[in-house]
C-alpha cells in the first residue's frame, strides 16, 4: 500500500514538468553577446510560454542586472530562489544584487543563519517531508497493534516528535506563504503616500529593488508594508511587482 | 646578507681610512713673546674626519676657519680620490719658555692618526710685534700702513635671522708677489650666504677688494665674528745683497688678521605674534595659481604656490593648505631660487601640489596665509593669496556602478580585481516551479492512506473481537435448550439404539452443553480441567461435585458390563436432565 502512495506521488510531482524549450537557448546567446535588453526579452517570453523554471529566472536577473534594471533582477532572483532554495548562484546573486540598493533596514527580523535554516527547503519539500513523517508515525501505530512491545513503542514516540516538529515548522512556513505577498520595487525612487490618492504628499521614498509586502491593493495602488522600517504606504501597483 | 654588507662596508672603510695623514706646521718655532704663530693642521687622505683638538695649557688657541682641497689622481693605473682639509689655528703664547704643541688627531674606522708635536720656544720679548697703525676710524684692521683689512657689517643689533652683511675689506697700497690666501672667520651661530663677487675699487689710493657675506644668525644672544685672516706674499725690497733676490721675489708672507666683531641678535618679540608664524624674517609676497580652472572630476590640477622676497629663503616653510574632502591632495614638491644680485639675499621658495577634485561644480581653493616678521618696521605681516575657483565637470565614472560595494576579500595569493554577478545557467536541465502540494487533494488523500489504514485495521479487529464475544454466548445461552432437545430426541421413541451407543450419545450431549457453557471444545475436556472451570464459576462445592461425579458414572456405565451393577438408561437419561438444569440454575 506504501509503495502505491510513492508512484502516485512520484507521478504527482512532474505534473508542470516541461521540455526544456529552445527559447531559452536563443536568450542565453542573446546574453552571451551582451544583448542584455533583448536577452531580458527572449528570457520573459520563454518564461510565458511555459518555461517557468529556477534557471530561467536567474537567466533573467542576470539580463535584467546587467541592464541597470537592479529591481527587476532582484524581483527574478527571489522567484528564482523560491523554487530552487538552496541554488549557491541564485542566493550569491541576489546577495550582490542587493548591495545596490541604498536599503539599510535589515531584510528580515530573523538572523542570516536562522533564516537560511528556515528557508533551506520549499513548500512542497517540507509537505512531502511532513507526509513521510506521518507515513512513518501511522506505520508505527499500525506495528504496535500486533506487537506491543519496546521497539513499536520508541518507534511511535519518536515517529510523534519528529512530526510535531515538521508540523509546526511547514505549519509556520505554510501560514507565513499564505498571509505574505512580498514584491519588489521596480522602478527607481517610488515615492510611498499616506493614502491612494494622487493628491497627497510622498509619505517616504522606497529604493529600487526593496522587498516590501502587500496588505491591500484598490483602484491602481497597493498598500505595502516595510517590515524592517515598519511602516505602511500606499504605492501604485506598477511601482511594484510581486514575487509570485 | 645585510650583515655581510655591512661588514664589507666597514672593512672598506677601514681599509681605506690607512692612508690617512695628519700633518701640523707652524710658520715659526721661535718667537718673541706678545707674537702670534701661525699654525696650519692639514687632514688629508681619502676619508678627512673631523679634527681633534689637543688640550693646550701653554697657548691661547684661535680658531682660523677651515678649507678644502680635493684631488684626484692616478697611479699605476689606479685612480685614487684624495682631499685634504686643511685647518688655520692663531696660537698666543701665554709666557716664555720652552713650549710642545701637542699632537692634533683624528679617528676613522677605529685607527687614531697623530700629527708630530712641534717644539716652540718663546723668548722673552727683545721688541713688541710691529703692531700696525690704525687707518682713520677703522677699528677692526690690522697690518701695515701698505696693507690692511677689516671686517664691516652694515648692522651690529639684528633679529634672529634678519640679514647681516658682513664686508671683508682688503686695503693695499703695494703690489703683491703672488695671491693672498683668504682664511674667512669664525662664524659659528650664522647661517651664510657668500654673496659673490668680489668688488674691486680704489679708494684714498688703496686698492680695495671686498668680500662681501649674509650672515643669518639662528638665536638670540651674543656672538662673535672670529679673526679673518689674509696671508699676503708681500715682495722684500731693499735688501739688495742677493741680485736675484730682488728679481725673483724674494718675497715673505704677511699675515693680516682682522679684529673679531661682536653682534647682538634680539629675540623676534612676542608682541603681536601670529600662532602660524614660522620664524621667516624679511619682506615676502605670496602668489598661488592652477595650471588649469576647468576641470572634470579625477583630473589632476596643479596648484603652486610662490612666497618670493627679501630674507634667509631656505626657512620658509610650507604653507597650511585647509582643503576640504572634495579634492585629494598628493605629495607637494617644492623649488627653492635663491638670487644674490645688489648683495642681498632675494628668491623665492615654490610649492607644487597636485589636487584631484572629487567632486563636480564650483569647488574653491582657499585663501593660503603666509606669516613673517619685517625687521624693518618691527613687525609681523600676514599675506595671503586669492582664492582659486576651480570649474569642476562631471567626468567619466570609474565604475561608478561598483563604487558602492563593500571591500572585497583579499586572500593571499588570490587577488580579487572586481566583482560580478554569477555568469547565467545553461539551458538543460531546469527546475520548475511546482503546484502547491498542501492544496493538492490527491496529496492530501495519499498523505492520508497510512491513517486509514490504520482506522480500518483498528475496526477490524474490535469487529472481530465482538463477534467472537457474541457466539460465545450464543453457544452457551442456547445450551440447555439444545441439550434438553438432544435429551429428548433420546428418550422419545423410534428404535432403539444399543446401550452403549445410547450412553455414548448422552455422554455426548453432556459434555457439549458443559463445552458450550465454559466455551470449550467439548472433545478432550479431561476430567481435572472441567472441574477447575467449574469450581471458578460456581459456588456450591456439592454441585461441582454431582456434575463430575455425574461425568465419571456415564462413563462407567458405558464401558461397564451389560447388566452387571447398570442403572437403567432412563434414570442416567433423567439424571442428566435433572443435573443440566440444576447446572442452569446455578448460573453456568
Amino acid at each position: 500500500m506504501r509503495s502505491l502512495a510513492k508512484i502516485i506521488i512520484l507521478a504527482l510531482l512532474p505534473v508542470t514538468m516541461l521540455s526544456a524549450d529552445s527559447g531559452l537557448d536563443a536568450a542565453n546567446k542573446l546574453y552571451e553577446s551582451g544583448k542584455y535588453t533583448e536577452a531580458a526579452a527572449a528570457y520573459g517570453a520563454a518564461i510565458n510560454a511555459g518555461n517557468a523554471g529556477a534557471e530561467a529566472y536567474y537567466n533573467l536577473g542576470n539580463a535584467c542586472f546587467k541592464d541597470k534594471k537592479i529591481g527587476f533582477a532582484i524581483l527574478n532572483y527571489e522567484k528564482a530562489l523560491a523554487i530552487s532554495p538552496r541554488d549557491a548562484d541564485i542566493k550569491y546573486n541576489l546577495e550582490f544584487a542587493r548591495n545596490f540598493v541604498k536599503d539599510n533596514a535589515v531584510e528580515d527580523s530573523a538572523g542570516r543563519f536562522l533564516n537560511a535554516v528556515y528557508r533551506f527547503l520549499t513548500l512542497n519539500e517540507l509537505c512531502a517531508l511532513l507526509a513521510a513523517a506521518f507515513y512513518l508515525l501511522m506505520g508505527g501505530l499500525i506495528f504496535r497493534l500486533y506487537r506491543k512491545d519496546e521497539l513499536s513503542y520508541w518507534l511511535v514516540s519518536g515517529a510523534s516528535v519528529l512530526f510535531l516538529l515538521i508540523l509546526l515548522f511547514s505549519g509556520a512556513r505554510v501560514l507565513e506563504y499564505e498571509t505574505n505577498n512580498p514584491a519588489i520595487v521596480v522602478l527607481l525612487s517610488v515615492e510611498a503616500k499616506s493614502a491612494p490618492i494622487d493628491a497627497t504628499p510622498a509619505a517616504f521614498t522606497l529604493p529600487e529593488g526593496k522587498k516590501v509586502y502587500i496588505l491591500n491593493t484598490r483602484q491602481g495602488w497597493a498598500e505595502v508594508l516595510l517590515k524592517g522600517e515598519n511602516i505602511k504606504g500606499w504605492v501604485k501597483q506598477d511601482s511594484i511587482a510581486e514575487i509570485r | 646578507m645585510k650583515k655581510l654588507i655591512l661588514a664589507l662596508i666597514l672593512f672598506s672603510g677601514a681599509a681605506v681610512s690607512d692612508d690617512i695623514t695628519v700633518t701640523a706646521v707652524v710658520d715659526k718655532n721661535l718667537v718673541n713673546s706678545g707674537e702670534r704663530i701661525a699654525l696650519q693642521v692639514t687632514v688629508s687622505g681619502s676619508s678627512t674626519p673631523a679634527l681633534k683638538v689637543p688640550q693646550m695649557n701653554d697657548f691661547n688657541l684661535y680658531a682660523g676657519g677651515q678649507r678644502t682641497q680635493s684631488s684626484f689622481s692616478f697611479v699605476n693605473g689606479k685612480m685614487s680620490n684624495s682631499s685634504s682639509v686643511i685647518y688655520d689655528y692663531t696660537l698666543n703664547p701665554k709666557g716664555p719658555g720652552k713650549f710642545t704643541i701637542p699632537s692634533f688627531t683624528v679617528e676613522a674606522g677605529g685607527k687614531v692618526f697623530k700629527s708630530a708635536p712641534i717644539q716652540v720656544e718663546v723668548v722673552k720679548g727683545a721688541q713688541p710685534p710691529p703692531q700696525a697703525a690704525r687707518p682713520d676710524g677703522q677699528a677692526q684692521s690690522t697690518g701695515g700702513n701698505d696693507l690692511f683689512v677689516q671686517v664691516n657689517l652694515d648692522k651690529y643689533r639684528v633679529y634672529v635671522n634678519e640679514p647681516v652683511i658682513m664686508t671683508f675689506g682688503f686695503y693695499n697700497r703695494v703690489n703683491l708677489a703672488g695671491q693672498p690666501q683668504y682664511t674667512p672667520p669664525d662664524t659659528t651661530g650664522f647661517w651664510k650666504e657668500d654673496l659673490p663677487p668680489q668688488i674691486n675699487s680704489s679708494r684714498n689710493g688703496y686698492n680695495v677688494v671686498e668680500l662681501k657675506t649674509a650672515l643669518f644668525p639662528a638665536s638670540p644672544g651674543q656672538y662673535t665674528i672670529g679673526t679673518a685672516s689674509l696671508i699676503c706674499p708681500v715682495p722684500v725690497r731693499g735688501q739688495g745683497e742677493d741680485f736675484f733676490g730682488g728679481i725673483f721675489g724674494g718675497a715673505k708672507n704677511v699675515r693680516l688678521d682682522s679684529k673679531p666683531v661682536l653682534v647682538t641678535v634680539l629675540p623676534l618679540p612676542e608682541e603681536g605674534r601670529p600662532a602660524d608664524f614660522s620664524g621667516t624674517v624679511g619682506r615676502f609676497g605670496i602668489s598661488a595659481t592652477v595650471d588649469k580652472r576647468e576641470v572634470k572630476t579625477n583630473d589632476a590640477v596643479t596648484l603652486t604656490i610662490g612666497i618670493s622676497g627679501t630674507g634667509n629663503i631656505k626657512t620658509i616653510a610650507e604653507p597650511k593648505l585647509l582643503l576640504s574632502d572634495e579634492f585629494k591632495k598628493y605629495e607637494t614638491v617644492s623649488e627653492l631660487n635663491i638670487n644674490k644680485d645688489n648683495y642681498e639675499v632675494k628668491g623665492s621658495k615654490v610649492y607644487k601640489t597636485v589636487l584631484v577634485p572629487r567632486k563636480a561644480g564650483k569647488l574653491a581653493i582657499p585663501s593660503i596665509k603666509y606669516t613673517y616678521f619685517d625687521p624693518g618696521d618691527k613687525k609681523y605681516h600676514t599675506i595671503s593669496a586669492n582664492p582659486i575657483i576651480l570649474n569642476v565637470a562631471q567626468g567619466p565614472k570609474e565604475e561608478s556602478n561598483y563604487a558602492n560595494l563593500p571591500s572585497l576579500p583579499q586572500a593571499e595569493g588570490v587577488k580579487v580585481f572586481g566583482s560580478d554577478i554569477r555568469f547565467i545557467k545553461p539551458a538543460g536541465k531546469y527546475t520548475f516551479a511546482r503546484a502547491l502540494l498542501y492544496k493538492s487533494t490527491v496529496f492530501l488523500l495519499v498523505s492520508l492512506l497510512p491513517f486509514f489504514a490504520w482506522i480500518s485495521i483498528l475496526g477490524g479487529r474490535k469487529l472481530k473481537s465482538s463477534r467472537d464475544e457474541n457466539a460465545v454466548y450464543f453457544k452457551a445461552s442456547r445450551a440447555y435448550s439444545k441439550a434438553a432437545k438432544s435429551l429428548k430426541a433420546l428418550g422419545g421413541g423410534g428404535q432403539k439404539p444399543g446401550r452403549e451407543e445410547y450412553l455414548g450419545k448422552l455422554e455426548a450431549v453432556y459434555a457439549e452443553y458443559i463445552g458450550n457453557k465454559i466455551n470449550r471444545p467439548a472433545a478432550g475436556l479431561s476430567l481435572g480441567e472441567i472441574k477447575e472451570i467449574l469450581s471458578k464459576r460456581l459456588k456450591d462445592p456439592e454441585l461441582i461435585d454431582g456434575a463430575v461425579k455425574l461425568f465419571e458414572e456415564l462413563h462407567f456405565q458405558r464401558y461397564a458390563p451389560a447388566g452387571n451393577a447398570s442403572k437403567e438408561q432412563g434414570s442416567l437419561l433423567s439424571a442428566v436432565r435433572d443435573l443440566i438444569g440444576r447446572l442452569d440454575k446455578a448460573g453456568l
